[in-house]
């Protein structure tokens, strides 16, 4: 019987246009998506690129010009632009970028990576000098979010599904020839399952395939295949749920018409209005300290300091007895040191200003993170930005690598930049490292159980409907 | 007639359960983000006060200093967010709201609010405007897809053509109708929106403000009717109201959902922007240019054969005053030059989007949305471009000081310098960009009534 089933309905199924148009169009879609992650993908890494030989042509260009000038040193030359001094070496020459390179899995996902900064000049100075420039992107289009992969994946494939299983019994009976299937041996559940089956194998067979020839044509690395797929594994489960809502609802309404305002609606509240309001609860439980007030405290702190720049100056030598004048003159050099104080005052007081936001941040991210298995759209969303490395979390990771990086550069650059000594330390320049841990699969296993089991609750639901299905 | 049948559709429509819950649902999602965004600017109206008064106090206290020093010091300006953002906070999420004031330097404005909130922040904040563009259809198609199809279905078509109702007089009763009890919908934003004019705006800025309400009221309900003139030419011209559905719901997701995104990557494939890494490269690069060196120098001859002198430490001026100030000349230009080359680009970027609107009305009310709340990048580039005003003569006068420091040695009064503040366009000036996009919404809203007034002619009982 099943054969045969599956024979009649391909035969249908083949003349269905608006299906056909509807696989094509999300496979179109989805390699769109494909493109657009992939030219973004790129763009980063040409910056990043960029960011490379300029550190090493400025590093080149320091070497060069200090032998330039040992061999024939100047009359005259502002310190500052000195390759033999520590602070020109530090102002003119020196670019130690922190770089947040895309992940292989990135074009999937442009998730935070527009929104966050990926490419960072550090220096010895206080974190606040250094770590806001944010990448030139309309804001129009930061709003509107990218249309990537993901993006069609959590908006346009649920609506595809609907478009093309949402009548598939409540056309029958408005056709009125459900009674006529009625009459014949064999079970609604089972026709109506072939039917399902059939197409949402077809239809996210196709999404699948499309995916991966689009992954292999734009060059996707096959290192990221594991990630890909995972991703897809997740979308496919998505597109299931979905199926099986359009199942359920479709065993219980009774015209087309009111399956598919049923199932908008549905689409509507999970992946729009949920979402939205959700995310309005969390900024509001859990609101970010005012940035004018952030401010407001910094330059108020770093005013402070100055004005007792001699008082902490006398502290700092106090901690750093190593970098007390010694046998040079005590005022040579005491710029850098009451600068390297004042920093130090103003890093100590705006720390914990910091903190509070990555504090209430980690609370909404929290939050969030309990609430998405409130809305599938969220549940796969949050795991493709983990997937493509341009979630939160990766950034963070990061931005605390370059803390690391900054409290290196300061031990390196304060010695150094006290002693008028003969500057030659070029390659010993703390270098910026920071690496992805191992892919975790753990945290995934509770998103594959949050996208199946309303999916099999759905299928039970409406299997349990059709026992009583009346044409 | 046509009051009967619209009195007759109107009933029905508020008395379809479907419509209670969706329409009750608009009103509660309105109405939970407009007071949360209410909360929201009264809080940031506050901090940026408050921080704006402490600059304020802390550069007037700046005692005997060097002009020079104070230009260095510099001031931050403090964005206030605007009263309608409880309506629809537009871009302000993703720009900057702080503005660092100093010499030699045009900066670029620090913290945008997305910053502070999560990834899933990028699936869409709750906002009027976002029940408006997206939710808001969806409630027309609810309405009216079986307006006449459904009548077509049911037989009772037949009925009201035979009893010499015109398809013009059913089509303009049903719109009328159908069109009521979407206005019901729309009262609550238009509450919110007047009461935050009248209650967060300055006095000086209420009418605007009111002005402004009315008008985002005014392009929703264009936008509606644009949608239901289209969901009723669907209903007269399809076979059953299940093809209505389709329909109009496929045109939904492809105008309202897909269409915008695709359209602002489509800009940047266009006409893509540098990399901050490049534009600052560049940047710094003319700034460092010797040809300033030697212009300079030439401008240092002249002045001081100007005095008949032959060193700057002749001079009745303080050449320091003079040389700064050519200085910041010299680099206003290059701002302009370099800063001008990216606004192109991202002009030509929104000029794509909105002329977009050719093919879905929702890009250009999401435009015309913001930029009738003053949050769009109109408003953020007046912002920047007053704030950029005043740093350039806040460096004239500082210069000015430090050149006549010779003549005139007493100290400088800091309070010669004025406060910043942010005169935001007038609604003329906001709307003038978006022109297109008001017309092509009219447009829409005229070829929709037009698709219905043809569909209803060939309108018949099968």
């Amino acid at each position: 019987m099943l054969p045969t089933l599956l024979r009649l309905e391909w035969r249908h199924l083949r003349r269905d246009t608006a299906f056909w148009i509807a696989t094509a169009v999300l496979a179109l879609a989805v390699i769109g998506g494909l493109a657009s992650g992939f030219a973004w993908t790129r763009f980063q890494q040409e910056t990043i690129d960029r960011a490379r030989t300029m550190a090493e042509e400025r590093l080149a260009a320091a070497k060069t010009d200090a032998a330039r000038y040992r061999a024939s040193p100047p009359d005259r030359l502002n310190p500052n632009l000195d390759p033999r001094d520590a602070r020109g070496f530090e102002f003119s020459y020196l670019r130690r970028f922190a770089l947040l390179p895309p992940t292989p899995a990135a074009p999937l996902a442009v998730g935070q990576s527009d929104l966050l900064p990926t490419v960072l000049r550090v220096t010895y100075r206080p974190k606040e000098t250094f770590l806001n420039p944010y990448e030139i992107e309309n804001p129009l289009r930061l709003l509107l979010g990218r249309f990537d992969a993901t993006f069609v994946a959590i908006y346009l494939l649920p609506l595809g599904i609907l478009a093309v299983s949402s009548s598939l019994l409540t056309r029958e009976r408005e056709a009125g020839t459900l009674a006529l299937l009625a009459s014949l041996p064999l079970s609604f559940r089972r026709w109506l399952a072939v039917r399902f089956l059939l197409r949402g194998g077809l239809f996210l067979g196709a999404f699948a395939m499309a995916t991966l020839a689009g992954w292999l044509l734009f060059g996707g690395s096959l290192e990221a295949l594991e990630s890909v797929l995972t991703w897809l594994v997740l979308a496919l489960l998505y597109g299931g749920f979905w199926f099986a809502l359009s199942w359920w609802v479709g065993s219980r309404a009774r015209t087309p018409a009111a399956c598919a305002l049923t199932l908008s609606g549905a689409w509507l509240a999970w992946v729009v209005i949920l979402p939205a309001t959700l995310n309005l609860l969390v900024r509001h439980l859990y609101p970010p300290p005012a940035r004018a007030a952030f401010q407001d405290a910094v330059r108020h702190g770093t005013d402070e300091a100055q004005r007792r720049g001699s008082q902490l100056l006398a502290k700092y030598l106090e901690d750093h007895p190593e970098l007390a004048p010694g046998d040079t003159p005590a005022n040579e050099n005491d710029f850098f040191r009451t600068r390297f104080a004042i920093n130090a005052e103003i890093e100590r007081l705006s720390a914990p200003l910091r903190a509070r936001f990555g504090q209430q941040l980690s609370r909404q991210q929290s939050l969030i993170e309990q609430l998405r298995w409130l809305s599938p759209a969220l549940v796969l969303h949050h795991h493709a930005l983990t997937l493509a490395g341009t979630d939160r979390a990766r950034h963070q990771r990061w931005l605390e690598a370059i803390d690391g990086l900054h409290a290196r550069l300061v031990q390196f650059f304060e010695p150094r930049l006290l002693r008028s000594a003969d500057f030659q330390d070029y390659d010993a320049v703390p270098v910026f490292e920071f690496s992805d841990p191992p892919p975790s699969r753990g945290a995934l296993g509770p998103a594959l159980a949050a996208l199946l089991l309303p999916s099999l609750l759905f299928v039970l639901l409406g299997a349990a409907r059709l026992r009583s299905v009346q044409p | 007639m046509i009051a009967t049948i619209a009195r007759h559709t109107f009933t029905e429509a508020v008395r379809d359960g479907r419509f209670r819950v969706a329409a009750g649902l608009v009103v509660i999602l309105v109405t939970l983000s407009g007071l949360l965004g209410w909360q929201a600017v009264r809080a940031l109206e506050r901090e940026a006060a408050g921080a704006s008064n402490a600059e304020r106090s802390r550069w007037l206290g700046q005692g005997d200093k060097n002009p020079h020093s104070a230009a260095h010091y510099g001031v931050y300006a403090f964005k206030t967010p605007r009263p309608l953002a409880v309506l629809d906070p537009g871009v302000q999420p993703y720009l900057g709201s702080i503005l660092y004031l100093e010499a030699h330097r045009q900066n670029e404005p620090l913290y945008r609010p997305a910053q502070d909130t999560t990834a899933a922040a990028r699936l869409g904040d709750l906002s009027a405007a976002l029940v408006g563009r997206t939710l808001l259809p969806l409630l027309v198609i609810l309405l009216g897809f079986a307006a006449l199809a459904g009548e077509r279905e049911s037989g009772t078509l037949r009925q009201l053509l035979s009893l010499g109702v015109t398809p013009r007089a059913l089509l303009a009763g049903k719109a009328l109708g159908l069109g009521g009890a979407l206005a019901l919908v729309l009262i609550p934003p238009a509450l919110l929106g007047l009461a935050a004019a009248t209650m967060l705006a300055p006095p000086g800025q209420r009418g605007d403000e009111w002005a402004r309400a009315v008008l985002w009221i005014g392009v929703h309900a264009l936008y509606a009717t644009t949608f239901l003139f289209l969901t009723l030419a669907v209903s007269a011209r399809v076979r059953s109201s299940r093809i209505a559905i389709v329909v109009l719901l496929t045109f939904w997701l492809v105008t309202v959902v897909a269409w915008p995104r695709l359209l602002s990557d489509l800009g940047r494939w266009w006409h893509p922007t540098p990399s901050q890494l490049a534009f600052r490269d560049a940047l710094d690069a003319a700034l460092g240019d010797p040809h300033g060196r030697e212009t300079l120098e030439v401008q240092r001859q002249a002045i001081l054969k100007h005095y008949g002198v032959t060193s700057t430490a002749d001079l009745p001026v303080n050449w320091a005053g003079i040389a700064l100030q050519f200085g910041e000349e010299r680099a206003n230009g290059l701002f302009d030059r370099h800063y001008g080359a990216v606004w192109s680009t991202l002009d030509a970027q929104d000029r794509l989007f909105q002329f977009g609107s050719l093919a879905s009305p929702a890009p250009a009310l999401q435009l015309l949305s913001q930029a009738l709340t003053g949050n769009d990048t109109g408003h953020h580039r007046a912002f920047l471009r007053q704030a950029e005003t005043h740093r350039r003569a806040m460096q004239v006068t500082l210069n000015g000081a430090l050149r006549d420091s010779k003549s005139s040695p007493s100290p400088f009064r800091w309070e010669t310098i004025p406060v910043f503040h942010y005169q935001p366009p007038v609604l003329r000036e906001a709307l003038a960009p978006l022109v297109p996009s008001l017309a092509l919404l009219f447009a829409w809203s005229a070829a929709a009534a037009a698709a219905a007034l043809w569909s209803v002619r060939h309108l018949t009982p099968r």
